[in-house]
């Protein structure tokens, strides 16, 4: 075995792997991670032999959850048992009650608007630029705001999230090649 | 000069530093900011970025950042849930990696070059009625605090969460409290039990096997949680390793689970089985050289994902001596 130096470090040399993007990746990177689960859809293939015989499943699941596809991806173990890997230790036998667990977890919000992908460039359903910035490529004709008129007593914490349903038409948006 | 990691149960001294050390690595501004760090890591793994709001992150958030990225990274042939730290034969030797790096930064920032990360033996307390479990003397204002809804006593109060999974993705958010929801999974009403740890060493069982996955039956697969080999082949309820995140839920759920410091204490328990498996077997690793179907990035020397610290290889974590020892391995 190669002798290890190592000593921790202080905080800069530390923190070196992370500065040069990281070591010991995969070339290709998560490219993967995104493959499979996109719009909600998601295709997972088992294989298994049996007395000389190729045996060969592929399943698809396509989810929504309130008219939204599930982000990220359902796979099927060799057991039969469900997986979603936004809940590593997780394999449950229906993906019914994988989705309930999902709600449970994460709901259906995001936990903040994204500024993130603003500065990217990579507007989305949930980015933090405000409505009608120049070279924005939201459109605002398709929002549907249920409660604006009946409800005026409730507060506007619950309305804010519902009315921000941007449309995308014209917006190329996809995983996995936005960095490139 | 190496460290002793004791049971966080039975030594109140190793509980008080470790939690100390927490708070301040979770005060400790890294230098970077959720922007600075999509600039850097997004060339450098396609197809990743943090969501969110730009904010400056800790030491303590670093690491909930090197696990998720760790948990996106494939590895080939593609199977449910393996990743370059999970499903697969790395599971034990990165998680080895991964807690070394946080203890030699307790270290540091206590500047007590012994100090060890404790272990929590659950098994302790999955003894215990399951509605005891929660409120065993690990909880409560001197210990990890509170098991169920926000922490907002003892030491961990103090504590902020920035960075969390939703989804598949990482989010960067408003700082928050630590979040819990301790044995209320109807599925998962107790932690694994003294049997559980004994089915999971027994005699002759191999490090892992083929196919190398969430299906195999080895001492790998056996302690991270995915079989219950008394059952054999199977869907079960989570075990082990898993049980531990599935019970205590919240904020342990997602792959940003790094975010609570009791993720350190299962992972050291774990690490100790496996240190209890390599004293009785040999310090040995598989796949090795003639195997069939290894796993891409799951090698004996294949340097494993690293963001912070050197990077290392399993051949280098099989024997942790320099490091640390156990004060008392499982019977
Ligand atoms: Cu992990």
């Amino acid at each position: 075995m190669r002798p290890v130096e190592d000593s921790g470090g202080v905080l800069a040399e530390f923190t070196a792997p992370l500065r040069s993007g990281g070591y010991g990746l995969p070339p290709g990177g998560a490219a993967h991670a995104h493959d499979h689960g996109t719009n909600g859809v998601s295709t997972s293939v088992r294989t298994a032999v049996h007395n000389g015989h190729e045996i060969r499943i592929e399943t698809t699941y396509a989810i929504t959850i309130d008219g939204k596809p599930l982000q990220g991806g359902l796979e099927v173990l060799d057991n039969g048992a469900v997986h979603y890997h936004g809940l590593p230790q997780y394999a449950l036998p229906s993906a019914i009650d994988l989705c309930k667990r999902v709600l449970d977890y994460f709901g259906t919000e995001p936990p903040a608007a994204d500024e993130l992908g603003c500065l990217v460039g990579e507007h989305g359903e949930n980015c933090a630029c405000p409505e009608g910035e120049p070279g924005h490529p939201h459109s605002h004709e398709g929002d549907s705001h249920p409660h604006s008129h009946e409800d005026d007593s409730h507060s506007h914490e619950t309305h804010s999230h519902e009315g921000h349903s941007h449309s995308h038409e014209g917006h190329v948006h996809e995983h996995g090649e936005a960095h490139q | 000069m190496t460290a002793v990691r004791a049971n966080i149960q039975t030594s109140a001294q190793a509980r008080d530093r470790y939690l100390a050390g927490v708070v301040a690595l979770n005060a400790e501004r890294s230098g970077y900011t959720t922007s600075q760090l999509n600039q850097i890591l997004s060339p450098a793994i396609p197809g990743f970025r943090l969501y969110g709001v730009d904010q400056p992150l800790t030491t303590w958030d670093l690491f909930v950042l090197w696990h998720f990225v760790a948990m996106q990274m494939p590895s080939t042939p593609p199977r449910p849930m393996r990743n370059l730290a999970h499903g697969g034969p790395i599971f034990l030797p990165w998680h080895r990696m991964f807690l070394l790096r946080l203890e030699q930064q307790i270290q540091r920032v206590t500047g007590d070059a012994e100090a060890g990360l404790p272990y929590w033996d659950w098994t302790a307390d999955g003894g215990l009625p399951a509605d005891q479990q929660p409120a065993s003397s690990l909880w409560g204002s001197a210990g990890l605090g509170d098991a169920r809804g926000d922490v907002v006593s003892g030491p961990l109060a103090a504590m902020r969460v920035r960075l969390v999974g939703h989804g598949t993705q990482l989010w960067s958010a408003a700082p928050r409290p630590l979040q819990r929801n301790a044995g209320s999974d109807p599925d998962v009403p107790g932690l694994p039990v003294a049997d559980d740890v004994k089915t999971a060493l027994e005699e002759g069982i191999g490090y892992d096997t083929v196919p190398w996955d969430v299906s195999a039956d080895g001492f790998r697969n056996r302690v991270e949680g995915w079989i219950d080999p008394r059952r054999p082949g199977q869907a079960s309820a989570p075990q082990m390793h898993n049980r531990v995140h599935v019970w205590i839920g919240g904020d342990m759920g997602p792959g940003s689970s790094p975010n609570d410091p009791l993720f350190y204490l299962n992972h050291c328990n774990v690490d100790r089985l496996w240190e209890a498996w390599l004293g009785r077997n040999g310090r040995r690793y598989s796949p090795g050289d003639g195997d069939q179907q290894i796993p891409s990035g799951q090698g004996l020397n294949d340097t494993m994902v690293t963001l912070l610290g050197e990077a290392l290889r399993p051949a280098d974590v099989l024997d942790a001596s320099r490091w640390y020892s156990y004060d008392n391995l499982p019977a």
